[in-house]
């Protein structure tokens, strides 16, 4: 019985191909020492990857390195690999793990942008339809984790569930924080 | 159903990575790639190896639980047949027109023997499994 490619389920209306089989072969011939494994899951997950890492840290360089960050933990994990469910969220949980551990260090590599914090409130209605600002601009006055849920769930279309367990929380806690990020960035944006 | 936020957010620009990246990210990592040489390691994260494991243990549990009810069961069926001939000893007993004293002293025995009995097949069977293993 062969398998046949599992097409992404797509919440977002992103389009997007996820091939689970295609991958956990990848990690198993890495695991055997071949490198051009190692090129293939770049090919499929690097600007995914980078995406997600451009979300937490906003800042290019930083997000190379935590790509870089996936791709040492790849080469040099062995034989855990074979144990790996899901290939699709995996290369993001170490990223996440990666900025987690680079926040960490007593010089924190990775610092928030300024504006971006999780307690402050968003611009009031008030405030929003004077100042409409660009989506952009909106996105990186949000806090990482609600830029992450955002990132993580429209633009690379994993389910609330997936994305919760690339960032270790619940999918409803995902889900939650997905609708205040857009209601943040429709305040800013001056929607409503 | 998706709202303008989303769409905006949708149509705006993706960051990709730069187009020296991925040299630069294979370059530092592929050297790093080293065939994993441990089969222990490589069998033990084998997801195959993982549900033929739990699958094994599942019918060990299994052919455990059929042998114990088995055996409870054929416990039980000896038990009735002994009560069988206790009941059958005290009926005749009766019957004959025995003084219950003696009428007892029969039971006794009775209930006795169909004890020996049954320990002699217990320590029979016991006997062949320990010659099976």
């Amino acid at each position: 019985m062969t398998k046949t490619p599992s097409p992404l389920v797509i919440s977002s209306g992103v389009r997007g191909a996820r091939d689970d089989h295609r991958d956990a072969m990848s990690l198993r011939r890495l695991v055997r020492g071949n490198r051009d494994a190692l090129a293939d899951l770049y090919d499929a997950h690097a600007a995914s990857l980078f995406r997600h890492g451009f979300a937490l840290t906003r800042s290019r360089p930083d997000a190379e390195d935590l790509v870089q960050a996936v791709f040492l933990k790849l080469a040099t994990t062995g034989a855990p690999l074979l144990a790996v469910r899901n290939p699709a969220n995996y290369p993001h949980r170490i990223l996440r793990a990666a900025w987690i551990d680079a926040r960490r260090r007593p010089a924190a590599q990775f610092e928030e942008p300024a504006g971006a914090d999780a307690d402050s409130p968003a611009l009031d209605c008030h405030d929003a339809a004077e100042a409409a600002i660009d989506v952009d601009a909106a996105v990186a006055r949000l806090p990482a984790a609600q830029r992450e849920i955002v990132a993580l769930h429209l633009i690379e279309g994993f389910s609330f569930r997936e994305a919760g367990r690339i960032t270790g929380v619940s999918m409803f806690t995902a889900a939650s924080r997905y609708r205040v990020a857009l209601e943040r960035l429709r305040q800013m944006m001056g929607r409503r | 159903m998706m709202d303008d936020v989303e769409r905006s957010l949708l149509d705006a620009e993706r960051p990709e990575p730069g187009a020296d990246v991925r040299a630069r990210v294979l370059a530092a990592t592929m050297p790093l790639v080293r065939p994993d040489d441990s089969r222990l390691d490589r069998i033990w994260f084998s997801p195959r190896w993982r549900t033929a494991a739990v699958l094994a243990v599942l019918v060990l549990a299994g052919a455990d639980a059929v042998s114990g009810r088995i055996r409870a069961w054929a416990l039980a069926a000896e038990d009735r047949r002994a009560a069988d001939t206790v009941r059958a000893v005290e009926m005749a007993a009766r019957e004959a027109g025995l003084p219950p004293s003696d009428a007892a002293a029969l039971v006794a025995q009775a209930i006795a023997a169909t004890r020996a009995s049954a320990a002699a097949s217990l320590n029979l069977d016991t006997s062949v499994e320990g010659s099976n293993r």
